[in-house]
């Protein structure tokens, strides 16, 4: 039986109508448009699908919909404030942080719940953040930079370059 | 060799795509809907080995919302495969070779409904005798996975160049040994996923989580039975392959089936258990390795034997054969070598590609034995590298031409980075260091191996477009293009559109494959580029009233060289020149093969097969429990010589996540296999791939000097990096605590039993 | 994408509520706390549920207060807030670790308290997809007559796989539970039946409200250690905490060892009470302890990955270990 549902998603208000045994990925995926979280596995061990509700990092594939109604939930598309990307984003571009992409959207949730509580976070404080976001492509090394740059308000890998 | 002062090559360029990425809105296939798009879901065989003897789905098209049901008998073209020699598959089996092996494919209204009529499909299977052992699948009465091919050996590889017996007797001291490595998942976190579409006229689209669209295109036509032309694939942003998606699957055949039989689009997405279970792994492999050398350290002779476990279906199976023969070649001088490499079927889950191709499993043998070898004569490994490192100029005795290599740079490099002498052999302090070295193809041409082809056009703005066949799968080859096409015409990177992944658009190209892509495509783009040059040039000549040869590009600017000042912009050139006569299309088209490769020859297998080779050593150090076992990589260092770097972050990019996979690859991974041939941990909690707390420091040098052949002297980065990273592990924990490891993973069980064993035999 | 299969859904204000549904849906509804276990069983086809009932509404299962010589902690409280709560950071540091060493950032925003607790068993024959256990008989915890793992097997060896369970065993903390027309509160050990196949003893209708910590008397030391072979995401393979209350001569006036991921239940070594009490943590006593912390270890092969005499081994090197930080606190304190 579908039930209405109003939600809030990136500073918008939605209504809509669900079945209760709708997840969140699947909400915003398939009911608001939402594409950038992603399902990597839809058991929870990958991080694909973070998103944050009330600031906090969560996975979507095992939320129900339902039971996010008046909470605050933001997803990568609501990082960018009009065109102007998110600093998050922009490390993340600057830093080379991003190969195929896939994980991007929940990796940069993870950090951006670890930035919300935590501004000044040590390189282990980050690593831990971004464990349950799982990247094949990157090594991780220039993800963590990237977070750390934001820190420390400089660029980590020109400093750390071998090449100089 | 000069090195060239470049503008845009070399830098620490950003992807061009990285925005569209970080903001959500690059699109994956699961991403795509079409209207009317039904889902689609594969139904895999129980059995690990049975006759399909009937797919009963009456049921399943009874039920609301079920809109078809396709199975093997729907198939009407003929068998593929990814080589024309071995083409095993057909889409739908009617003979199930593993658990999980697809049988048939339903398409609903919704994914539930798709997946209640999986239940109601009534499938009657034969079941034949099984076998999951490569040793036992080789013997003479072993029940037989494909009728055609005998003792199930789907490939047979062998070299014999020299004279390796003559030479093990000449050696001063020999070793012989027997390695193994697992097999393992690519991992991706993207799980494939395709969306087909057959309108009335007959044409296919398909749009498909791929690194190659043309080897689908190639493949459908062949097992639907419709012409290449009337089919067009579409690679839309993909969440990276590492050799596991340029193939052919069930699942992009069972979409098309069912878009031809519903005339509705179909999307049909892999669960992350279908991913693992259902597609490619990197080949379990046992390895015989028999080293002879002088006292000196010197390679006299080497003899190779690898045994592969190919799973159900051949796969890559006589390339990647070859590959584990060839690439032993590379890293060093070895003037005797024989090599005997089979593939063996077994009811399990297909070998495929995966990043290193079949390099990976020797390399790791050889890279052990030969720290074993330093052992025992007392000879430092790095100086043993050293001493056999390959040398730029060098012919392999296979015929491998190597007109560029820095191995020894690397060598030296990454051992005085990373402080080689003083960490080693640090007795008691649980610490330990080791190297490895490795090397890879940039492209194999092994035979009619096509060219990859590019346009370049200059748009009226002054923006250029470049129309590459080249798939990005997150390897940043869209990135390479667009710097090459930059730096031909003094732009930035952000000023060039880079169109790919398309089949009916793009220039034929055969995919993202053995280290090809900034080797062919970026060669291509360069010709490409420069015939656009050309072109403008003779414009910017006559409006400038000099030399076509005297126009300079640079920073968005053209002049005459010498006079800057009276420039014209890039911008005001490409309008002018769109302007003139009868409005000129200024178009440039490149295509590219290397014409220093020679097809090895049939019977010998003698000759260059790739344009260009990678080197890399690599140093892990690592920190070993000696109560529990447990390994932690502390560091990674990297000697890369890719040659030229074009894309400085992205060739990082590619050592960083070698070091993490062959972390995995040594200490974690492992697809277990039950007692019926399935796998028992197909999920991201189970089969276990790194997470950031278990990489540590990595440190890339880049050692490379510029190769004559690659575009700009570059080569191919990141599949010669991870072949070596996995022995350096292995080396690393040795030189910690005396534990030899021969059997992948280095798991803390198998440490701990030789350090307790060890223990024991100390107060015998 | 992964679906869960369709189900009510009904978010109560009260536990009066919650109790009266569960005695009327029986074994077709189950609460829903966090997610992250119940869902993923859900998806994977191994729970047939007709009614989830969240326990998202019910303010009395959250908030964390001092009372009557107790800490309590409401179970809906999350993992991360137990984590990084000061008290629970000071006084019950086993406690803390335990909670920061649960899968991941995102689990722990997630998780709650109770649903740690209330952890089904694993076992890699029963955590599957419903068409990957096709493929084989059905097992004693899905209800059949077989054990995949133990040959012959008369029962179900699923694991005990929580990490909160041993620290607070360890810490003597007790469970509020409650039902319609009354409540009980039962040590935490009580909750575990023992039973591979239906490890929660929580009788029908009735939920975890609250997590009760004595307060610390005199000079409490307590430590989790968890092995996995992943720095996140894993469940453990083997998990230790102990909690050990020094006097200030060193002697151990009273000491706890609770094993995980060893058996169907956490498991606590009763001997090393024994061992310990009226002793100082001397090198030979850890030893001995660390040595019936592997003799009480009993793990079966159902893990993907590691080996029951790995695991022994783990029991007892984490044991060692973990006492020995207990001892060296101690000489930190000049005890």
């Amino acid at each position: 039986m579908k039930r209405k549902l109003e939600l809030k998603v990136n500073d918008e208000p939605w209504e809509i109508e669900v079945e209760p045994h709708k997840t969140l990925l699947e909400v915003i995926r398939e009911d608001l448009g939402f594409k950038g979280a992603k399902e990597g596995c839809g058991l929870g061990a990958c991080g694909a699908c973070t998103v944050l509700i009330d600031g906090r990092p969560v996975l979507s594939c095992l939320t129900l919909a339902v039971e996010v109604e008046n909470r605050s939930i933001t997803t990568i598309e609501g990082l960018a404030k009009g065109s102007q990307p998110d600093p998050i984003q922009l490390a993340f571009v600057d830093h080379f942080a991003i190969q195929c992409g896939f994980c991007t959207p929940g990796m940069i949730m993870s950090a951006k719940g670890l930035l919300i509580k935590n501004q000044t976070p040590s390189r282990e404080e980050i690593k831990e953040a971004l464990s349950g976001n799982l990247c094949r492509c990157t090594g991780y090394k220039k993800i963590i930079d990237a977070v750390e740059s934001l820190v420390r308000n400089k660029k980590t890998y020109l400093q750390d370059d071998p090449q100089k | 060799m000069g090195t060239e002062s470049y503008s845009v090559i070399g830098t620490r360029q950003p992807l061009i795509d990285g925005l569209v990425k970080a903001s959500g809105e690059a699109k994956f296939t699961e991403d795509l809907a079409l209207p009317g798009m039904l889902i689609g879901k594969m139904l895999g065989s129980l059995y690990p080995h049975a006759k399909i003897l009937n797919v009963d789905h009456s049921k399943a098209l009874t039920l609301r919302g079920v809109k078809a049901v396709v199975s093997g008998v729907d198939i009407s073209g003929k068998k593929y495969g990814d080589f024309a020699s071995r083409r095993d598959q057909n889409g739908l089996t009617l003979k199930a070779r593993y658990i999980g092996d697809p049988i048939a494919a339903v398409a609903a209204l919704d994914e539930e409904t798709a997946l209640e009529a999986l239940d109601l499909i009534r499938v009657d299977y034969e079941e034949l005798p099984v076998v999951f052992d490569p040793e036992h699948a080789m013997e003479e009465g072993a029940p037989l996975i494909h009728e055609e091919y005998q003792r199930n050996i789907v490939a047979y590889r062998r070299f014999d160049f020299g004279d390796v017996e003559a030479a093990f007797r000449d050696s001063d001291y020999v070793r012989e040994g027997r390695f193994s490595s697992q097999a393992i998942s690519h991992g991706v976190i993207e799980p494939r996923a395709a969306l087909a579409q057959y309108d009335l006229s007959g044409k296919l689209t398909i749009w498909t989580s791929t690194q190659s669209p043309y080897w689908i295109r190639r493949d459908l036509s062949l097992i639907l039975n419709i012409p290449e032309s009337k089919i067009r694939v579409i690679k839309p942003y993909v969440g990276s392959g590492f050799g596991g998606k340029g193939s052919l699957y069930s699942y992009q055949v069972a979409a098309s089936l069912l878009a031809m039989k519903t005339r509705k689009p179909i999307k049909i997405c892999l669960s992350r258990e279908e991913e693992i279970s259902t597609t490619c792994l990197r080949a379990p492999m046992i390895v015989y390795v028999k080293t002879g050398v002088k006292k000196n350290g010197t390679i006299l002779a080497q003899y190779v034997r690898c045994l592969a476990d190919g799973g159900a279906y051949a796969s890559s199976s006589v390339l990647m054969m070859y590959n584990s023969g060839l690439t032993c070649l590379i890293p060093y001088r070895i003037p005797n070598f024989k090599y005997d490499g089979y593939m063996v079927y077994t009811n399990k889950p297909i070998s495929g590609p995966m990043r290193g191709h079949g390099a990976n499993q020797p390399r790791f043998a050889i890279e052990s034995q030969l720290d074993m070898i330093a052992e025992d004569l007392n000879i430092d490994p790095a100086e043993l590298r050293l001493k056999n490192a390959t040398q730029a100029g060098d012919t392999s005795i296979s015929g491998l031409v190597f007109n560029s290599c820095e191995l020894s740079k690397a060598i030296k490099e990454t051992t005085k980075h990373a402080e080689w002498d003083k960490k080693r052999g640090q007795t008691g302090s649980n610490r330990g260091i080791g190297l490895a070295c490795g090397g890879f193809v940039s492209g194999a041409r092994l035979g009619g191996h096509t060219a990859s082809g590019c346009y370049v056009q200059v748009n009226e703005d002054g923006g250029v477009t470049v129309t590459t066949g080249s798939s990005d799968i997150g390897q940043g080859s869209r990135t390479i293009v667009a710097q090459v096409a930059a730096e031909e015409l003094g732009l930035s990177p952000s000023d060039i559109t880079v169109l790919s992944g398309d089949s009916e658009t793009t220039p034929i190209d055969p995919g993202t494959f053995s280290s090809r892509v900034t080797f062919y495509s970026g060669n291509a783009t360069l010709i490409a580029a420069r015939e656009v040059k050309a072109q403008l040039s003779q414009i910017a000549a006559k409006i400038m009233k000099a030399n076509a040869n005297d126009i300079v590009f640079q920073d968005k600017k053209v002049f005459v060289r010498g006079r800057v000042d009276s420039y014209i912009s890039f911008a005001e050139l490409a309008k002018k020149t769109e302007g003139m006569g009868s409005g000129r299309l200024i178009i440039g088209k490149g295509q590219w093969a290397p014409t220093n490769t020679q097809f090895p020859d049939r019977e010998t297998q003698y000759g260059n097969v790739s344009g260009a080779y990678s080197f890399a050593a690599q140093i892990a150090e690592v920190e070993v429990d000696p109560e529990t076992g447990q390994v932690k990589v502390l560091k990674i260092t990297i000697g890369d010589d890719c040659g030229t770097v074009i894309n400085l972050s992205g060739a990082e990019g590619q050592a960083e996540g070698s070091a993490a996979m062959g972390i995995g690859h040594a200490l974690m991974e492992n697809i277990i296999f039950g007692n019926n041939g399935q796998i028992m941990n197909p999920s991201f909690l189970d089969f276990r791939i790194p997470t950031a707390r278990d990489v540590n420091d990595i440190s890339v040098l880049e050692v490379g000097s510029p190769d004559p052949t690659g575009p700009y002297g570059a080569k191919e980065v990141g599949e010669g990096l991870l072949i070596a990273t996995v022995p350096a592990i292995v080396n690393a924990i040795y030189d910690a605590v005396g534990v030899r490891i021969t059997e992948l993973p280095a798991t803390p069980e198998k440490i701990l039993e030789a350090l307790e064993k060890k223990k024991k035999e100390k107060y015998l | 994408m992964m679906r869960l299969p369709k189900m009510d859904y009904i978010a109560p204000n009260t536990a009066e509520e919650v109790c009266s549904l569960l005695n009327k849906y029986g074994q077709e509804a189950k609460v829903l706390a966090g997610g992250t276990d119940l869902l993923v069983a859900s998806k994977l086809g191994i729970n047939k549920l007709g009614l989830i009932i969240s326990l998202g509404k019910i303010l009395d299962l959250k908030g964390i207060y001092e009372e009557n010589g107790y800490f309590k902690i409401g179970a809906m409280t999350s993992l991360y807030e137990v984590r990084y709560n000061p008290f629970i950071l000071n006084h019950y540091p086993a406690l803390a670790e335990a909670a920061a060493a649960v899968g991941t950032m995102q689990l722990q925003h997630m998780g709650t308290l109770g649903g740690n607790l209330c952890l089904n068993t694993r076992c890699i024959y029963y955590n599957q997809s419903n068409r990957w256990r096709k493929s084989h008989a059905i097992c004693f915890k899905m209800g059949g007559y077989v054990c995949h793992v133990v040959p012959k097997g008369k029962k179900c060896y699923a694991v005990f796989s929580g990490d909160i369970a041993p620290a607070l065993i360890a810490l003597d903390a007790q469970v509020k539970l409650i039902r319609t027309g009354g409540e009980r509160v039962v040590p935490v050990c009580e909750l575990y039946t023992g039973d591979g196949r239906e490890p929660i003893a929580l009788q029908t209708g009735e939920i975890l409200a609250e997590i009760r910590v004595p307060l610390p008397i005199g000079r409490q030391y307590s430590i989790y250690l968890k092995y996995r072979q992943r720095g996140a995401i894993d469940f453990p393979l083997t998990g230790v905490a102990a909690r050990a209350v020094i006097n200030s001569y060193g002697i151990c006036n009273d000491f706890k060892l609770v094993l995980t991921a060893v058996d169907s239940a956490p498991r606590e070594v009763f001997e090393a009470r024994e061992l310990l009490k009226g002793k100082t943590l001397s090198a030979e006593i850890i030893s001995q302890v660390s040595q019936r912390a592997m003799e009480g270890a009993h793990p079966v092969a159902n893990t993907s990955g590691s080996t029951p005499a790995y695991r022994r081994k783990m029991a007892r090197m984490l044991t060692l270990r973990a006492l020995t930080s207990i001892a060296q606190s101690l000489s930190l304190v000049g005890v």
